[in-house]
């Protein structure tokens, strides 16, 4: 073989493998299975979209329920993500093993029903609280929780809650909790959701009110660990 | 067929020379870097990246390389955090070669992706970034290689893959593109009221303060987020400026257009805004910083050459002692 004929199936593999990492980054950018999440589709963010949507077609003559409009639209979504899985496999391990991943949804549906996670200790026969996002006064552990990782970990309880990661940050809270409180009898981690204000009703000086969700408190263990002694699921 | 096939493959294998893959690289590097010690000293590594079991926060696995390295436990994600700064200081300064960046691409991927609920858009930026400066040995100048083989930090002759560059150009288009593709909820339209930023301002999870005071110039944030989406699904329209000014003879009115006024100045001049923005008023981590970066590659080498000499030769007027 010449070395120009070894230079042109060079510059033709090449070529093909140029191809290829345009046609993966272009398919893996679309829109992923992450869409038909059950827990999204429950949220009340998407239920707002919907009924934004729902009620923008009923303006224009279209007569259509947000239930069906959701119905209808979630039907399409698992078509599309079906066709999308067989479309994108041949590059899942190409993604993989270069790190080219794609996925690029920011901020689709601004959060309009936000929750933030408090942390509590019990002392001295009364609960006090330690942690609140963005409180100087109640800063303990913020510096970690405040980071743009752990922001963006529990920014997601309230998108499509994760009972596994929740558990799992509370449990941990709890136990670092006890460990620099000493003296604390028991730690409540909760989330705290509320509906987000529209600018006419901020203006007019309102506050947002919210309410605390999936509770859960913690006592010492024998070993000194945080053990689970309540834990609650439903609205208080 | 057969004649857009060639062309093809003469166009991705043109070379250029290698100074903006270099800067690009540089940049790349220092993000990957600076993130890196900002996770060590905000003392997230522990909690996020390290399984329960181990001692962490979270249930977690991670790709390949984590379950080859025996799981998330502690020693294994410090060694992959040690190979990610260390690995991000070799790019920064152009050291290792397509090995090095290599390497580091695989650390920063396998630990990155440990715990997927802790990261976001910014480590699929740096990673996608970094194995583009692989495939385009963006180490071949403005390096310590160059420094080795060479003896010169620079040398203007040494050429890379000028497609490197290209996917980069096509990879930041591609993200924007898609972002306002994906903004499918209402706010983001004139159907829910262009209220999308409004909305975001009043989520706890990113802003840096309170942000209650943009009810009062709301019609502000209505522009803004108009001007958002539109820009963002406007990236569409790079693409058909980027066509059209690779092939200037084939005539029609549009690519006239195209050729005569620079597309890329209002649609790069309204990203920077954006992003400064972004940086001032929400935490979403190196984000702004690496798609900035990316912006670099908007540049032809010789741009960015004359760019470098306009700036030195300033630089150098100005250290130059006053006449009497």
């Amino acid at each position: 073989m010449t070395p120009e004929s070894k230079q042109r199936i060079r510059a033709q593999l090449w070529a093909a493998f140029i191809t290829f990492h345009v046609l993966a980054v272009i398919v893996m950018s679309l829109p992923g299975e992450g869409i038909t999440s059950k827990a999204q589709w429950q949220s009340e963010n998407l239920r707002s979209d919907f009924a934004g949507w729902a009620n923008a077609l009923r303006k224009v003559g279209i007569a259509i329920s947000d239930e069906e409009l959701a119905e209808k639209a979630r039907a399409v979504a698992e078509g599309y993500v079906d066709a999308r899985s067989v479309l994108s496999a041949p590059f899942e391990p190409y993604q993989q093993a270069t790190g080219a991943r794609q996925g690029w949804a920011m901020f689709a549906s601004p959060q309009r029903h936000p929750a933030e996670v408090h942390v509590d200790v019990f002392e001295r026969g009364e609960w006090r609280p330690l942690f609140r996002p963005r409180s100087a006064e109640y800063s303990w552990f913020t510096r970690r929780l405040d980071h743009h990782r752990l922001r963006k970990l529990s920014g997601r309880f309230a998108r499509g809650f994760n009972r596994g990661v929740y558990d799992d940050l509370a449990r941990y809270l709890a136990d670092r909790a006890l460990h620099d409180f000493p003296t604390a009898e028991r730690v409540r981690v909760r989330l705290y959701s509320w509906d987000a204000l529209p600018p006419e009703r901020v203006r007019a000086g309102e506050k947002p009110v919210g309410e605390y969700k999936e509770p859960r408190e913690y006592t010492r263990d024998e070993a000194g660990n945080a053990q689970l002694a309540q834990r609650g699921s439903k609205r208080r | 067929m057969k004649t857009r096939w060639e062309r093809w493959v003469r166009f991705v294998g043109e070379r250029e020379p290698g100074l903006v893959l270099g800067l690009f690289r540089i940049l790349v590097g220092l993000i990957a870097l600076g993130g890196m010690i900002e996770n060590v000293a905000y003392g997230v590594v522990d909690m996020i990246w390290v399984d329960k079991r181990f001692g962490g926060a979270f249930s977690v696995d991670g790709n390949w390389l984590v379950s080859l390295l025996g799981g998330a436990s502690r020693p294994v994600v410090w060694g992959l955090v040690v190979a990610c700064m260390l690995g991000s200081a070799a790019i920064t300064v152009g050291f290792g070669g397509r090995v090095a960046i290599f390497l580091t691409v695989q650390a920063y991927y396998a630990l990155t992706r440990i715990n997927g609920n802790a990261g976001g858009g910014y480590d699929a930026l740096i990673t996608n970034a970094m194995w583009l400066l692989f495939l385009g040995g963006a180490s071949a100048t403005l390096s310590l290689d160059s420094k080795i083989k060479h003896g010169r930090w620079w040398k203007d002759d040494v050429t890379v893959p000028a497609i490197a560059r290209r996917l980069a150009i096509f990879q930041i288009l591609l993200v924007y593109a898609t972002t306002g593709l994906h903004k499918l909820s209402p706010v983001w339209t004139p159907a829910g009221g262009y209220s999308a930023l409004y909305w975001v301002y009043q989520e706890p999870t990113w802003r840096r303060f309170d942000m209650a005071w943009t009810a009062k110039y709301y019609p502000l944030m209505q522009v803004a987020t108009a001007v958002t989406w539109h820009w963002e699904t406007s990236a569409f329209l790079m693409f058909l400026f980027y066509w059209y000014r690779w092939t200037p003879n084939r005539g029609g009115f549009l690519r006239r257009q195209a050729n005569r006024f620079d597309l890329r100045r209002p649609f790069l001049a309204i990203g920077v805004m954006l992003h400064l923005g972004i940086l001032a008023t929400i935490a979403v981590g190196p984000f702004s910083y690496i798609s900035l970066a990316y912006y670099v590659t908007f540049l032809t080498p010789d741009e960015a050459r004359t760019l470098l000499d306009r700036v030195r030769t300033r630089l150098m007027s100005r250290s130059r002692p006053r006449a009497a």
